[in-house]
């Protein structure tokens, strides 16, 4: 997380925008050809973070989930599912990796800290709050809290959380949502 | 709509969740509370893999349908920090019937490289962009071999 907060920032604040309209339109001029210019990397860096979710994903939905239809679709297709996290069974598996992790005895250049990546330390003090502290059922519940759902789409399937408002009136179109049985279809 | 970061998850909401849901009252007086979606980007947590052409363009566009033809938000706001920024950005640009409001806590943003200043005729003048321009430097010096090493080995991760 600390590295992304060392990751840059938009040049033009909004303060700036306030006060140098020619400076901020110039920036949202940068700021659309950035996206033109980094659609590329967006669509690579979107096609390589998924490997290590991937994983995850197969697990998960072989585990606790569906069978993915395969066939192909030309019209897309959504379709919405209850979705509750469980991962329970797999968690032994995970802690005996973790456990039998051999890490160094010490690091390889000490004077370099973090700048060289994840200190020793923080890596054993991070495996050992993994094996004492965590409790993978309390972390369980804590996420069912809330509404999850799958998106089963033609290409894809994603989870989205749809927490309501009881404040809020459009309240009604997610009460008939949750009231279908049948999947939804649709151009 | 909540759009999470890389390397995050959709937990990155869980403080905030409630608190939107719950009565609020704006500055002009205004009652105001909000249904809060929050989906988990694809190739991120529980969900799946896109297809190696997929963009996130494209997750815009089944996001887009997901919250005004299968949930029934004919308007709503978006939320995008990090990576989460580019398909709430492609949502504000591409479907901004539906997509009435962006807000972002942190774009993504790479200014241009120094040597081209002169070209386009920028000139920082103040010590923020300054700082900001330094930033951007020392990331792409030592802090961007993940990006690359995911934009270009996505295969070797697969099989990790």
């Amino acid at each position: 997380m600390s590295r992304l907060n060392a990751a840059p920032k938009m040049l033009c604040t909004p303060r700036e925008q306030l006060t140098n309209p020619t400076q901020s339109q110039q920036h949202a001029g940068q700021l659309e050809s950035f996206y033109i210019k980094r659609s590329i990397a967006y669509r690579l860096h979107l096609s390589t973070t998924l490997p290590i979710m991937a994983f995850v994903t197969a697990w998960v939905l072989s585990a606790c989930l569906i069978s993915v239809q395969a066939a192909a679709v030309t019209t897309e297709s959504y379709n919405l599912r209850p979705f509750q996290i469980n991962l329970t069974e797999r968690v032994p598996r995970m802690l005996h990796l973790i456990r039998e992790t051999r890490l160094p005895e010490k690091p390889e250049y000490p004077s370099l800290n973090d700048t060289a990546g994840i200190s020793l330390d923080v890596l054993k003090s991070l495996r050992q709050q993994w094996l004492d502290d965590f409790e993978w059922d309390r972390e369980q519940a804590s996420m069912n809290r809330y509404d999850g759902k799958v998106v089963q789409h033609s290409t894809l399937t994603w989870i989205v959380s749809i927490i309501s408002s009881p404040m809020s009136r459009a309240f009604r179109s997610i009460s008939s949502i949750k009231s279908r049985r049948n999947p939804m279809l649709f151009r | 709509m909540l759009n999470h970061g890389w390397p995050g998850s959709f937990l990155e909401f869980v403080p905030t969740i409630m608190p939107l849901t719950e009565a609020a009252t704006t500055t002009t007086g205004g009652n105001v509370s909000f249904h809060v979606v929050v989906p988990s980007l694809p190739g991120f947590a529980f969900s799946s893999a896109p297809p190696a052409n997929w963009t996130t363009i494209d997750t815009a566009r089944v996001y887009n349908t997901l919250m005004t033809k299968v949930l029934g938000y004919e308007k709503f706001a978006v939320f995008g920090t990090d990576w989460g920024s580019a398909p709430s950005y492609s949502l504000y640009e591409s479907y901004n019937q539906s997509t009435r409001v962006a807000h972002f806590a942190f774009i993504p943003f790479l200014p241009i490289p120094r040597a081209q200043f002169e070209e386009q005729n920028i000139t920082l003048n103040s010590s923020l962009l300054e700082f900001e321009q330094q930033q951007t430097e020392a990331w792409s010096a030592t802090g961007n071999a993940y990006l690359l090493l995911q934009n270009t080995k996505a295969s070797m991760f697969n099989s990790l």
